[in-house]
């Protein structure tokens, strides 16, 4: 990136941040989400008692939250750009459309990020008993959510910027999330799945898994610079 | 040479056609109005000369070159009838941010927001945020954020709705002193006597040019006292003649009916 790039996507980002700590509206969105989602499985587990250990349906219950709910976040991230008409000024400069896209994914990606962390232990504390723990370091459950968390927030971006432009605003993007987030869903399950339950093959499990992580997001990203051209003058 | 020359540019919507092969050519330094009545197709229009829309047929130059084009977008400011402004960042914030995507930074970047807000006759509030500016303050704010990092060629979607008389006056002259310095303007308005300040005015109705010229040659070529009057006389004599249009094109295939 030259200069001028760089100074685009700080301008970018911080702007978004600065309207985000001003209004939380992604923040707060996500995070009512991501609460009434821990009600919701509260009472769906509630008859399981005590013969179910959490932590064999722990992962797939975090990730199926963090989906959701960033696919509602996410979709809310150009709302200020397409509300006031500031993305045709956008568009007018001369900023290479790749910037906008990395500085809005950052964006995300950091309050995507915010949530997530602060929901963990919410979620934590609701379902593990006092017995369970996480049987590998915290740090590996950490390592997931950033991973997965670029792929989600880089496909969210790219597709929110594709629904500013179709009178079908939200129903595309939710059409079109989910079975992009596939192969990245059944990874991110997958090493925290690993991370959590441990064992001896855990490691070798929990890095696979990351591989896949780590490939989906390098296309991602690829993809997205690659299309952001096109996708944002649609 | 033309700063601004657009051709032939035909606009649709869906089945709607809103310009129907408009041409116009701006010189360096000229104000040049667009007058119309709501729904004629400014706005349509100077999206098209801006480089936000493009047009399903026809061509817009630029400085000597084909738009759109990143490189001459630099060159140019636009100020849409939307205020494209963030409305829970302050005056200040909004013209850092659109300073900073335009390259300006620090010093430069201070001037160049005080230069604009004083052309633009705003005086801003550090703490207020957009959000609880009045319409008229936000389109002031608006000008000041196109006019920002100098363009050359400035397009105006009506700078002055909302404004009172006083800041009216204010900003066409800022206008006149920015065109005496070298910047071109396209500026489009449906009140008169902001039409009156034009160098050269486009009169457009229903996504045609029913009149290009100076006010003064508008006026005398219609034999009218204002430009309202002169306005309603091209209108009529446009319609007169596409009734006429019309009429022929009725005629001509009853006639090969009756050959046949
Ligand atoms: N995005 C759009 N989709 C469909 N129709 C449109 C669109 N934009 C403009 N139109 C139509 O094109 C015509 C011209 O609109 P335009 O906004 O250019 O008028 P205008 O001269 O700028 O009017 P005003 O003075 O009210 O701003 C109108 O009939 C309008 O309904
Ligand atoms: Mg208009």
């Amino acid at each position: 990136m030259d200069g001028l790039a760089w100074r685009q996507f700080k301008a970018i980002l911080r702007k978004d941040i600065v309207m985000e700590l001003r209004t939380r509206e992604m923040v707060t969105s996500m995070g009512l989400y991501a609460i009434l989602t821990m009600v919701v499985y509260q009472v769906a587990l509630s008859e399981a008692g005590a013969s179910l250990d959490v932590r064999l349906v722990m992962p797939g219950l975090i990730w199926v939250a963090f989906i959701f709910m960033s696919l509602l976040g996410l979709n809310r991230s150009f709302v200020h750009e397409k509300d006031q008409g500031c993305i045709e000024a956008l568009l007018l400069a001369p900023i290479d459309r790749p910037v906008i896209f990395f500085s809005k994914f950052t964006g995300n990606l950091l309050f995507l990020l915010v949530v997530e962390v602060l929901s963990l232990p919410v979620f934590s504390f609701l379902f593990l008993q006092e017995q369970q723990g996480i049987a590998n370091p915290v740090w590996m459950v950490g390592l997931v959510l950033l991973g997965a968390s670029i792929g989600i927030s880089g496909v969210g971006t790219l597709l929110a910027t594709i629904s500013v432009n179709t009178s079908g605003r939200d129903i595309m993007l939710a059409v079109l999330f989910v079975p992009l987030m596939y192969p990245l869903l059944r990874a991110a399950v997958g090493a925290t799945f690993a991370a959590v339950i441990g064992g001896p093959a855990s490691a070798a499990l929990f890095w696979g898994w990351m591989a896949w992580v780590a490939a989906f997001d390098v296309i991602m990203l690829l993809v997205a610079f690659a299309l952001y051209e096109f996708v944002i003058g649609a | 040479m033309p700063v601004l020359v657009a051709r032939d540019i035909v606009q649709r919507f869906g089945k709607q056609e809103v310009l129907h092969g408009v041409s116009l050519g701006v010189e360096k330094g000229e104000v040049l109005g667009l007058l119309g009545p709501s729904g004629a197709g400014k706005t349509t229009f100077v999206n098209i000369l801006a480089g936000v829309a493009e047009p399903v047929s026809g061509t817009v130059d630029a400085f000597g070159e084909r738009m759109p084009s990143l490189e001459l977008m630099r060159r140019m400011g636009y100020m849409a009838q939307s205020d494209a402004l963030y409305y829970d960042l302050t005056a200040a914030e909004n013209l850092q941010f659109f300073g900073a995507i335009y390259g300006l930074t620090g010093a430069a970047l201070k001037r160049a927001g005080e230069r604009a807000l004083d052309t633009a006759r705003l005086t801003v509030d550090p703490r207020k945020f957009v959000r609880d500016y009045s319409g008229g303050m936000r389109r002031r704010l608006s000008l000041a954020t196109a006019i920002l990092h100098e363009p050359e060629l400035l397009i105006l979607d009506e700078p002055t709705i909302g404004l009172d008389p006083l800041h009216r006056v204010d900003i066409w002259e800022s206008f006149s002193r920015m065109a005496e310095n070298g910047t071109t303007i396209v500026v489009t308005t449906h009140v008169m006597d902001e039409a009156e300040r034009c160098d050269r005015l486009a009169m457009i109705r229903d996504g045609v040019f029913i009149a290009i010229g100076s006010p003064r040659e508008l006026r005398e070529r219609a034999g009218a006292a204002t430009l309202e009057d002169a306005f309603l006389h091209f209108a009529r004599a446009e319609t007169a003649q596409a009734d006429r249009e019309q009429a022929t094109e009725h005629a001509a295939p009853e006639a090969g009916g009756r050959d046949a």
